[in-house]
C-alpha cells in the first residue's frame, strides 16, 4: 500500500442545492484574552456560557468551534476531507464503520471523528501516515467480503463506496480468500428492495427507522461477517418515509422498487423544487431525463424537512407523467362534447366572453386553486381588480384536493395535502368563500361567469361526476387544469395547465415560508404554467396593460413581493404573518439542470 | 508476602460434599459476614475494598474498589452486575465456583450491593452453563427463603433490602463484554455500547451500573472478614489477594486451582500441574484466555500478576511486523497479559499454525459484526491462517495476517477486535519459523469448493 494522500473531492450538488440552510457562521471575534484564559481541559466552570468557543488545532491550523461540537462536522466545516460512511448529519453516531479514525495527541489510539466532541486546545491530525494507514486498512476491510458488482448495481455512480475507493487509492486486492455470501434480492416491504452482499452494515437505514421514523422495523441478524440487515419475521419495512433508508444508503444495498433499473444515476439531471404533496413543502431534487422525471429525492433544509421527505411524496411525481391534459379545448357546455382547439384560439374566446360579461355587470365568481404557485394566484387577484372596475362583481374561492386528517403526524406529512393553502387563502382574500360556498352558489343561481385557476376540488371523482351538472346555468366557465375531469369536460374553455414541476415559482407552505419551485421538464403538449394562460387571457381582454407580472414567473415574484410586504403589517416572524413570509422570500440563484454524472456520491 | 499455595479463599469449598446447599454453606460460614457489613457505613466498605487491592478477575485486572468509586455520588438507582458469561477459550473457573460455592458468590453480592447502594441486582450467566444455572437459581432461592434476599436487614444506614435475578445469556461470547452484556439483559441486541459513558455513569437501564466477575465478587466477604489490608497482604505488589489459575492442555495434572499471586508459570506447570502429560518440552503458553498474546518456553519464570505480565522485560514486545513493536501507548509495547487466569499449555509437538487458525475462528464466529475492522478482520484472518494450517499458504499470508491485525487492533468499539489481533500478531512474533515453513509446504491453491474457515 502505497502511503499517498487521498485526493478529497469537495464539490458536492447536495451543498450547492441547499437555499435556505443556515450557512456556517463566521466564527465571531474572540478577545485573545478570552480564549486563552482556560486551561486546557478544565472543566466548564460556573461561568462559562453554555455555546463556549473554543480553538483546537486541526492539522496543524488553528480552528475555532463550538465547545463539544462533533469532531467530524468541525473537519468538515473546515474543508478537511474526513471520510466516513456510518455519520450523517441527521442520525446519531453509532461509530460503527470507523473511516473516521483520527488522531488526537494524546490519546494512545485513534479515536471516531464523529463520535469525539472537541475539547479547547485539543490536537488533531487527519492525514499522518499513521491515520491514512488505518483509514485505508478500514477501507479495504469493507471492500474485503464486499461483491463489488458494481456494472450491475443501481448505486453505481452515485455510490460513496465507489467514491471512496477512487479517492483513496485505486489499488487491487489483497484478498484472495471466498467471499461471504449473502442474500442477493431481499424483499424488505412494498418500495424496497435489499442486496444483502452489498450492504456495508453502517446502521443508517435502522437508524432512519428508528429515529426518524419512529417505528424500530429493521434490525441486524446473525454475526461477525455473516451479519446481515433484516426486517423481523412477519414484519415490513413499511413506514411513511421508509424511502429515505434508500437516500442514506451509502452503498446499493437498499434500491426502490419504484426507481432500481429503470435509469443510471449518472444519466440524470437534477433540479432543486418543493413537493407538491402536502402543505409541509418539503425541499426536493427533481431529477429527470429526457424530458421525463424518474424519482424525487429530499433536499436538505433545516427548517423544514432536515433531510428527509415522506414516501407518498416521492410519488407525487407519477401525476406529472399521467393523466395530463394536453391540449385546449372550446365546448358548449352542458357536457356537451368539446372540440380541441389551438391555445391561442381558446384564450381569445375567453378573453372575449371574458370581457362582455364583466361589462354586462354579472357576478363572476374566481377560483384560486391551492395546488396552483404563489405567481399564478396573484395574477388572478390582480385581473380581479380589473375585472371589478369593468363592472363586475367578483366572488372569490379558495379550494383544493380533501385534506386527509389520518396522514397528519408530527414528523413532516400535514393534513392538507395542497402545497399552497397559505398562498391561495393571502391572494383570494378574507371574504373568500371554500369549496362548499362554491358548490352552493352554483347551485343557487348566483354566478353567471366562473373561471378556475386549478380544478380542484375536495370530492372523490364519483362525487365530482355527480356535482359536476351544477355548472350547467353559468354563461361563462373557464377551466384551467392539468388533468382531465368531469368538471372540466363541461367547461366552455378548457385550458390545459402545466404542473408544479413545470414551472418557475413558488409556494408557501404552512410555516408560511415561500419557497422556490423551478421548472424541471418542459410542460406536456400544449400545457402552459397558470399563470401564463391567465396572463394570456388577461392581455387579450385588455386587463393587463402596464403590469409586471404578466411578463414572467420573476417579474410576477417580484412585484407579488412587494405588493403582499406593503399592503399587510410585515412583523418578523413567518410562523406569526404570511406577510413576513413574503418579505423575506427569495427568489434565489437560477439552476441550469445539473447533471449527476459529477454528484460523486448521494448518501 | 505472598500466601503459601494452601491458603484459600474462594475455593475452600471445593469437592466438599453438597456445599452449594445453604445448609452446608451456612455450617462452613456463608451470610457470617453479612452483620459485620451491614454495621459499616457503605463508603468504609467501598474504602475497604480500595484498600484490599482486588482487581477484576474478569479479564481486565481493573482495581475494584476504583470502579466502585465511579459510582455518581446520590445517584438514585444504581445497580450490581455479576458477570458470569465466561467464555473465554481456557478459562474454567467461574463456573466451578459457582457449582461448588454459589452462596459466596450470593453473600458478596449482597455486601456489594449494600455497598453501591443497589436494590436489584443481576447475575447473567452463560446459556450453556445449564446445571450452574440451576445450582445458583437453587442457592438464590435459599437465600429468599432464609431472608437474606427479598427481605429488610438492619444497617447502619436503617433498613435495606436487595433483589437478586439470575440472567441466562443465548450463548454468545461478546456477552460477556460488559456493555454488550448490559444490552443483553435490557432485552436488546448483544452489541458492545460505545464508551464514554461507562457504565459506572450510564449501564443497565442508563443507570449507573457495576459489572463484576463472578470471583472478583467472590472475594468480597473475606475483605469483610479480615480487612482489606489483609486481603492486599495475601497480594503481591498492587495485586490483593490469591489467584484462580485454569490449567489446560498438554499438562499431566490440569484443573482450577486457587495460588498465590505471583508463582511463576514454570512453577504451576512444573510443580502443582506435574509438567506435560508427554513429559515433553513445552513449547507455548496461552497466559491468561486465548485473547492474549502467547508466551514461549524462554518467559515462564515471569510472575502470574497483571503488572508483571505487562511489563516484564524478560518477555518479548509483539511486533506488528519484524523490527516493529505494537505499542499500547507511545513507548510502551504490548507484552502479554493476565487476562482470565486461563493458561493453555502446549507441548513441542503442537501445531502452532493450526492452534493459531482455531483461535482465530473462534473470534470470527463470535465477532458480533457491529465494527468494521472486527467484523471483517477476523473472518479474514481466520481463513487465511486457515487455509495456511490446511497447506493451502499463498505467498505473502504471514505478513498480510500482520498486517490485517494491526489493522484490527486499537481501532475497533470493543476489546474483542483486540482479543484476535493480538494472539494473532504475538503467535507470528514467537513462532514465525512455524508460520514459514508451513507456507513452504503449501500445495498451492486450495481446491475449489474448500471452505476451511466457514463456520
Ligand atoms: C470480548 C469480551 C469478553 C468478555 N468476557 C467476559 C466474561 O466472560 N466474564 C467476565 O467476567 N468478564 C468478561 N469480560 C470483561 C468484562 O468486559 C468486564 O471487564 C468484567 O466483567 C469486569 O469485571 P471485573 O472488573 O470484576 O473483572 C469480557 C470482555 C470482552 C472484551
Ligand atoms: S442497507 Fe445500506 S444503509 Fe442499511 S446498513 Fe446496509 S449499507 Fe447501511
Ligand atoms: S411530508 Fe408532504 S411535502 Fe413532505 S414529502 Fe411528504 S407529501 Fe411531500
Ligand atoms: S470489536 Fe468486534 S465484537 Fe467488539 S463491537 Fe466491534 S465487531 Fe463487535
Amino acid at each position: 500500500m502505497a502511503e499517498t494522500p487521498p485526493s478529497p473531492i469537495k464539490s458536492s450538488i447536495a451543498a450547492a442545492l441547499r437555499e435556505t440552510a443556515t450557512p456556517p457562521s463566521p466564527p465571531p471575534v474572540v478577545p485573545p484574552a478570552a480564549a486563552s484564559a482556560a486551561p486546557a481541559g478544565s472543566a466548564p466552570g460556573p461561568a462559562s456560557p453554555p455555546s463556549e468557543l473554543v480553538t483546537i488545532k486541526l492539522d496543524g491550523r488553528d480552528v475555532q468551534a463550538k465547545k463539544g461540537a462533533n469532531l467530524l462536522e468541525v473537519c468538515l466545516a473546515n474543508g478537511v476531507d474526513v471520510s466516513y460512511f456510518c455519520y450523517h448529519p441527521g442520525l446519531s453516531s453509532p461509530a460503527v464503520c470507523r473511516q473516521c479514525l483520527v488522531e488526537v495527541v494524546g490519546q494512545p489510539k485513534l479515536v471516531p471523528a464523529c463520535f469525539t466532541p472537541i475539547a479547547d486546545k485539543m490536537e488533531v491530525n487527519t492525514s499522518t501516515s499513521r491515520v491514512l494507514t488505518i483509514r485505508r486498512q478500514m477501507l479495504e476491510f469493507t471492500l474485503v467480503n464486499h461483491p463489488v458488482d458494481c456494472p450491475i448495481c443501481d448505486k453505481a455512480g452515485e455510490c460513496t463506496l465507489q467514491k471512496q475507493y477512487q479517492d483513496w487509492d485505486h489499488e487491487g486486492s489483497r484478498s484472495s480468500i471466498p467471499k461471504v455470501h449473502k442474500p442477493k434480492m431481499q424483499d424488505l416491504g412494498p418500495h424496497i428492495v435489499l442486496d444483502a452482499e452489498r450492504c456495508i452494515l453502517c446502521t443508517r437505514c435502522i437508524r432512519v427507522c428508528d429515529e426518524v421514523a419512529g417505528q424500530k422495523q429493521l434490525t441486524m441478524a446473525w454475526r461477525g461477517d455473516r451479519e446481515q440487515l433484516t426486517v423481523a419475521p412477519g414484519h415490513q419495512l413499511d413506514n411513511p418515509y421508509s424511502l429515505n433508508t434508500v437516500d442514506v444508503c451509502p452503498v446499493g444495498a437498499l434500491t426502490s422498487k419504484d426507481f432500481r433499473f429503470t435509469m443510471r444515476a449518472w444519466e440524470l439531471f437534477t433540479t432543486p423544487s418543493v413537493c407538491p404533496g402536502c402543505s409541509t413543502g418539503c425541499n426536493v431534487e427533481v431529477h429527470h431525463a429526457q424530458g421525463e422525471i424518474w424519482r424525487l429525492v429530499p433536499r436538505e433544509n433545516l427548517q423544514v424537512n432536515k433531510y428527509w421527505m415522506c414516501d407518498e411524496g416521492r410519488f407525487t411525481y407519477k401525476d406529472v407523467r399521467h393523466k395530463r391534459l394536453t391540449s385546449a379545448r372550446i365546448g358548449g357546455g352542458k357536457g356537451q362534447p368539446a372540440q380541441i382547439t389551438s391555445l391561442d384560439k381558446a384564450v381569445a374566446f375567453a378573453a372575449e366572453r371574458l370581457e362582455k360579461l364583466a361589462s354586462s355587470g354579472a357576478t363572476i365568481g374566481l377560483v384560486y386553486s391551492a395546488q396552483t404557485t404563489n405567481e399564478a394566484l396573484f395574477a388572478l387577484s390582480q385581473v380581479a381588480q380589473k375585472l371589478i372596475a369593468r363592472g363586475a362583481n367578483i366572488r372569490s374561492y379558495v379550494t383544493g384536493t380533501a385534506s386527509k386528517p389520518e396522514r397528519a403526524d408530527k414528523i413532516l406529512r400535514s393534513a392538507d395535502t395542497n402545497p399552497n393553502a397559505a398562498g391561495a387563502a393571502l391572494f383570494a382574500g378574507a371574504g373568500a368563500g371554500d369549496a362548499g360556498a362554491l358548490l352552493a352558489d352554483l347551485k343557487a343561481g348566483k354566478l353567471k361567469g366562473l373561471w378556475m385557476v386549478g380544478a380542484d376540488l375536495p370530492l372523490s371523482e364519483q362525487a365530482l361526476a355527480d356535482a359536476a351538472p351544477i355548472v350547467d346555468g353559468l354563461d361563462l366557465f373557464i377551466c384551467q387544469a392539468a388533468s382531465d375531469s368531469a368538471l372540466l369536460r363541461r367547461a366552455h374553455v378548457q385550458l390545459p395547465a402545466a404542473v408544479w414541476a413545470e414551472v418557475d415559482g413558488s409556494f408557501t407552505n404552512n410555516k408560511h415560508l415561500v419557497q422556490r419551485l423551478r421548472k424541471a421538464v418542459a410542460p406536456q403538449g400544449d400545457a402552459r404554467s397558470h399563470l401564463e394562460l391567465i396572463s394570456q387571457i388577461a392581455k387579450k381582454a385588455n386587463l393587463a396593460s402596464g403590469e409586471k407580472w404578466q411578463v414572467s414567473a420573476r417579474q410576477a415574484f417580484l412585484q407579488m413581493v412587494s405588493v403582499v410586504s406593503s399592503s399587510l403589517p410585515v412583523g418578523t416572524d413567518p410562523a406569526q404573518s404570511v406577510a413576513a413570509g413574503f418579505a423575506s422570500a427569495d427568489w434565489g440563484k437560477e439552476f441550469l439542470p445539473v447533471q449527476l454524472r459529477f454528484a460523486n456520491s448521494r448518501g | 508476602m505472598p500466601a503459601d499455595r494452601n491458603f484459600k479463599i474462594v475455593t475452600r469449598l471445593f469437592g466438599v460434599q453438597n456445599s452449594n446447599r445453604i445448609d452446608v454453606a451456612m455450617a462452613n460460614g456463608a451470610y457470617k459476614r453479612l452483620p459485620t457489613a451491614f454495621a459499616m457505613q457503605p463508603q468504609a466498605l467501598v474504602d475497604e475494598v480500595k484498600k484490599s487491592n482486588l482487581r477484576g478477575r474478569g479479564g481486565a485486572g481493573f482495581p475494584t474498589g476504583m470502579k466502585w468509586g465511579f459510582i455518581p455520588k446520590g445517584a438514585d438507582t444504581v445497580y450490581l452486575v455479576c458477570n458470569a458469561d465466561e467464555s473465554e477459550p481456557g478459562t474454567c473457573k467461574d463456573r466451578e465456583l459457582l457449582f461448588w460455592d454459589p452462596h459466596l458468590l450470593v453473600e458478596g453480592m449482597i455486601i456489594a450491593s449494600y455497598a453501591l447502594g443497589c436494590k436489584h441486582a443481576y447475575i447473567y450467566i452463560r446459556g450453556e452453563m445449564i446445571r450452574e444455572a440451576a445450582v445458583l437459581q437453587k442457592a438464590v432461592d435459599e437465600a429468599y427463603a432464609k431472608g437474606f434476599l427479598g427481605r429488610e436487614q438492619q444497617t447502619a444506614l436503617g433498613p435495606y433490602k436487595v433483589d437478586l435475578t439470575v440472567h441466562r445469556g443465548a450463548g454468545a461470547y461478546i456477552c460477556g463484554e460488559e456493555t454488550a452484556l448490559l444490552n443483553s439483559l435490557e432485552g436488546k441486541r448483544g452489541w458492545p455500547r460505545l464508551k464514554p459513558p461507562f457504565p459506572a455513569v450510564k449501564g443497565l437501564f442508563g443507570k449507573p451500573t457495576i459489572v463484576n466477575n463472578v470471583e472478583t465478587l467472590m472475594n468480597i466477604p473475606f475483605i469483610v472478614e479480615h480487612g482489606g489490608q489483609k486481603f492486599a497482604d495475601v497480594g503481591v505488589g498492587k495485586s490483593g489477594g490469591t489467584r484462580i489459575l485454569c490449567m489446560s492442555g498438554h499438562l499431566k495434572k490440569p484443573g482450577v486451582f486457587e495460588l498465590p499471586i505471583g508463582i511463576t508459570f514454570r512453577q504451576v506447570i512444573d510443580e502443582v500441574c506435574g509438567g506435560t502429560h508427554s513429559g515433553k518440552r513445552v513449547k507455548a503458553v496461552i497466559p491468561g484466555g486465548s485473547s492474549m498474546p502467547p508466551l514461549d518456553p524462554s518467559e515462564l519464570d515471569v510472575p502470574i500478576e497483571f503488572d508483571a505480565l505487562m511489563n516484564d522485560p524478560r518477555i518479548k514486545p509483539v511486533q506488528y511486523k519484524p523490527g516493529h513493536n505494537f505499542e499500547l501507548a507511545p513507548g510502551k509495547p504490548l507484552r502479554a497479559m493476565a487476562g482470565s487466569g486461563g493458561i493453555v499449555v502446549m507441548d513441542e509437538d503442537t501445531d502452532i499454525v493450526a492452534v493459531c487458525a482455531r483461535i482465530m475462528r473462534f473470534y470470527a464466529h463470535e465477532s458480533c459484526g457491529q465494527c468494521t475492522p472486527c467484523r471483517e478482520g477476523t473472518g479474514w484472518m481466520a481463513k487465511i491462517c486457515t487455509r495456511l494450517a490446511d497447506g493451502y499458504g499463498q505467498p505473502g499470508d504471514v505478513d498480510l495476517l500482520s498486517s490485517i491485525a494491526y489493522g484490527i487492533a486499537g481501532n475497533t468499539i470493543c476489546p474483542l477486535g483486540e482479543a484476535a489481533a493480538w494472539p494473532m500478531m504475538g503467535f507470528i512474533t514467537k513462532f514465525r519459523p512455524d508460520f514459514e515453513a508451513r507456507l513452504a509446504q503449501s500445495r498451492g491453491l486450495p481446491p475449489a469448493g474448500y471452505h476451511g474457515a466457514h463456520p
